[in-house]
């Protein structure tokens, strides 16, 4: 077991380096750079710019340099906990991204939640019952959520929440907290403002999650350990969740792993919609503006994130599978 | 519902089962007949579709939802001497659980996948213990080592915790063995035990399976199509043909005086056992599909010994043809359908 962390957790170094030149290299690809198309919009304006200025600003962060030394110089400052510095913002990226990382975490882990705690009972109720009303009534349901757009569902969700309900419902935070420092008083405000995040982003997955966790335990109903299992007399129920439903589990953990970038994503344009402060929006304009350092550290922090998940995964996995943690 | 003890543990009258599915009710049991003696051991052969299995799950119950007992009755001895009719209680309730794995065991044919792969051995083998013999923790665990040992598994104290994957496939068809013994039953049912196995395995396993029998004076309820597993391990034969018994004796008097056609076939399809050297024959046709059942005798479409109408229309009724020898032909009625102008 101990063997097997270490090797899925030093399997992640090479991927983190592979991923971080490429989103290196991806930001790099569109033609022109945050200079100069800072420079044509202030010519644009009627400003004249000092050739030596740019010279100035070109040598201080290397741009005139090759990639692979820009590259270098990024990761370098990475490793050391500097992400460089935000063209767009005029500031370090350190003081852009982390509390926008942190609540896109929050989002996500809240809707990944979400969705486990929805699909699961009704994955199990819907193979249990298979053909049953219930069955086709979730289906249905499932087949909704998974068909409509998630911004469709937000503005859904936010209409009702304010016309009906009063509440504001935009953003993470209400006004009065929007710039307060963390207090306990800001964290229950967050939560009363996540649901809406959570709801929206978790549904399209629940419907694919519903499923998998269906047909996972219709695949476990019919092996010949469930027979077993019922020739000893167990309880129904008990014997229902110590054998198919606890063999069913092992692929639906491992569905995190491509849950994780799907959140994240679909993420992004609810965020945009709501109007949260997460990554998503930031990440968008960043790219925009071809503001390379903080969309470069967006893009390896949320991959990382991405990997993490994934590595929590794969350790839930070899828990519940004994057959991963002996190969 | 109690009555005096009978010679019979377990007796079976016309039990008739059929399965509700999609494209139409097939019926699977069309009045099967059978008994197993207490401490005795009884073979159930016939080719495969015949309804073996399902007269085994029928018994404990392990019927697919879409299955239903239509006729018939299936007596139990319990242990405290009364006698209950199985297909009065519902598949879930406590009286039933307590009776399935309490009372009567099955052992399975795929010790690979009849056996969870995420749960250790003890696990598996304690459960029993728990459920039927109110053990705890530390009891069980000195009894599952005890029951391996038993069966044959050397280190059964290291083997205890791993996990099935971990032994051969006849390792674990021991380990299926020592868990179906765990609870003490009176009756084991065996479906096909050692065909999913490897044929030097397989006598080794059957010798366990006659041993503990003998140890333990279970009765024994064996299924096979292989006729001659059964000449080694069982009193009574009975022989099957679509859902139904069509002929039971004691085992030598199968193989010595056989008497319905559908047996002698069988028994024309093992090699060396019987027919001149060499010549092995297989009963022309196959099993017809279940949706529709031919009238009168089951097995007329492929007799070898048609006689006639009578078999094309009537159902011939068992009879007592010599001691437990009953065989369901209408070549052995004594006065053959007097009505009848062949
Ligand atoms: N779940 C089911 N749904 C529909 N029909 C079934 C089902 N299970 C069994 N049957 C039918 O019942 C009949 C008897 O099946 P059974 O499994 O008892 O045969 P068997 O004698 O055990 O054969 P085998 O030697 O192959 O194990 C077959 O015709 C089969 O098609
Ligand atoms: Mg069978």
């Amino acid at each position: 077991m101990l063997q097997y962390l270490v090797n899925r957790v030093l399997m992640i170094i090479p991927t983190l380096i592979v991923i971080s030149m490429i989103s290196f290299v991806i930001i790099q690809l569109p033609p022109g750079d945050y200079l100069t198309t800072y420079m044509t919009r202030l010519q644009q304006s009627g400003y004249t710019v000092d050739q030596s200025e740019i010279d100035a600003l070109n040598r201080r962060y290397g741009l005139d340099r090759p990639i692979h030394v820009q590259y270098y110089r990024w990761i370098t400052g990475v490793l050391r906990g500097d992400f460089g510095y935000s063209f767009d913002w005029q500031r370090p990226v350190n003081q852009l991204i982390w509390e926008r990382l942190a609540l896109t975490l929050a989002v996500t882990t809240a809707s990944l939640f979400f969705s486990w705690v929805i699909a699961f009972p009704i994955g199990v109720y819907s193979a249990v019952k298979q053909y049953s009303p219930g069955d086709y009534f979730f289906t249905f349901l499932g087949f909704l959520g998974l068909a409509t757009p998630n911004f469709m569902i937000a503005l859904l969700l936010m209409y009702v929440a304010y016309r009906y309900l009063g509440w504001s419902v935009g953003g993470l935070f209400s006004p009065e907290y929007m710039a307060a420092d963390w207090s306990m008083g800001k964290v229950i405000d967050l939560l009363k403002h996540l649901w809406i995040p959570m709801v929206v982003v978790g549904t399209a997955g629940t419907a694919g999650l519903i499923r998998v966790m269906r047909n996972n335990l219709l695949d476990e109903l019919s092996k010949p350990y469930v027979l077993t299992a019922k020739s000893k007399g167990l309880k129904q129920v008990y014997m229902l969740f110590k054998y198919p439903v606890r063999l069913a589990i092992i692929p639906f953990i491992s569905t995190v792993g491509w849950q994780l970038p799907n959140l994240i994503s679909g993420a992004t344009i609810v965020a945009v919609v709501l109007s949260l402060p997460t990554a998503g929006p930031l990440l968008l304009r960043a790219l925009l503006s071809q503001d390379m350092y903080l969309a470069g550290s967006f893009v390896l922090l949320l991959a990382s994130l991405t990997c993490i998940g994934t590595l929590i995964s794969d350790v839930l996995l070899a828990l519940v599978d004994p057959r991963i943690r002996y190969e | 519902m109690t009555e005096t003890a009978s010679t019979n543990i377990i007796d079976v009258r016309d039990l008739q089962v059929s399965f509700f599915t999609d494209s139409g009710v097939v019926r699977a049991l069309n009045g099967v007949d059978f008994a197993i003696p207490h401490g005795k051991a009884v073979g159930v052969v016939g080719e495969s579709g015949c309804g073996k299995t399902v007269t085994s799950y029928a018994v404990l119950q392990l019927l697919a939802k879409t299955a239903k007992i239509t006729q018939g009755t299936i007596h139990f001895e319990k242990r405290d001497g009364s006698l209950v009719d199985l297909t009065q209680y519902k598949p879930d309730s406590s009286e039933m659980r307590r009776i399935r794995g309490g009372e009567i065991s099955m052992i399975f044919q795929e010790p690979m996948s009849s056996l969870s792969p995420v749960h250790t051995v003890y696990n598996q083998i304690a459960e029993n213990l728990f459920l039927h013999k109110g053990m705890n923790e530390k009891q069980a665990r000195e009894r599952t080592v005890e029951l391996l040992r038993l069966v044959g598994i050397s280190k059964a104290a290291e083997r205890l915790d791993e996990y099935t994957f971990q032994f051969s496939g006849g390792m674990r068809q021991r380990v299926m063995i020592a868990m179906a013994l765990a609870p003490e039953p009176r009756v084991l049912i065996a479906d096909e035990p050692t065909t999913a196995l490897d044929v030097t395995i397989q006598a080794q396993v059957l010798k366990l399976i006659k041993q503990m029998q003998e140890e333990f004076s279970l009765s024994l309820m064996l299924i096979t199509h292989d006729l001659g597993v059964v000449a080694h391990m069982v009193d009574q034969v009975y022989v099957m043909y679509r859902g139904r018994v069509v002929e039971d004796a004691p085992v030598m008097e199968v193989f010595y005086n056989p008497l319905h056609p559908y047996t002698r076939g069988l028994l024309n399809s093992i090699p060396k056992l019987r027919g001149p050297r060499g010549k092995v024959t297989s009963i022309p046709g196959t099993v017809p599909d279940s949706y529709n059942l031919p009238s009168g005798c089951l097995f007329h479409p492929r007799c070898s010994e048609f006689i006639g109408e009578i078999c094309r229309r009537d159902v011939p009724e068992t009879r007592e043809v010599g001691p437990n020898h009953r065989v369901s032909c209408f070549l052995y009625n004594e006065e053959p359908a007097g009505h009848e102008e062949v």
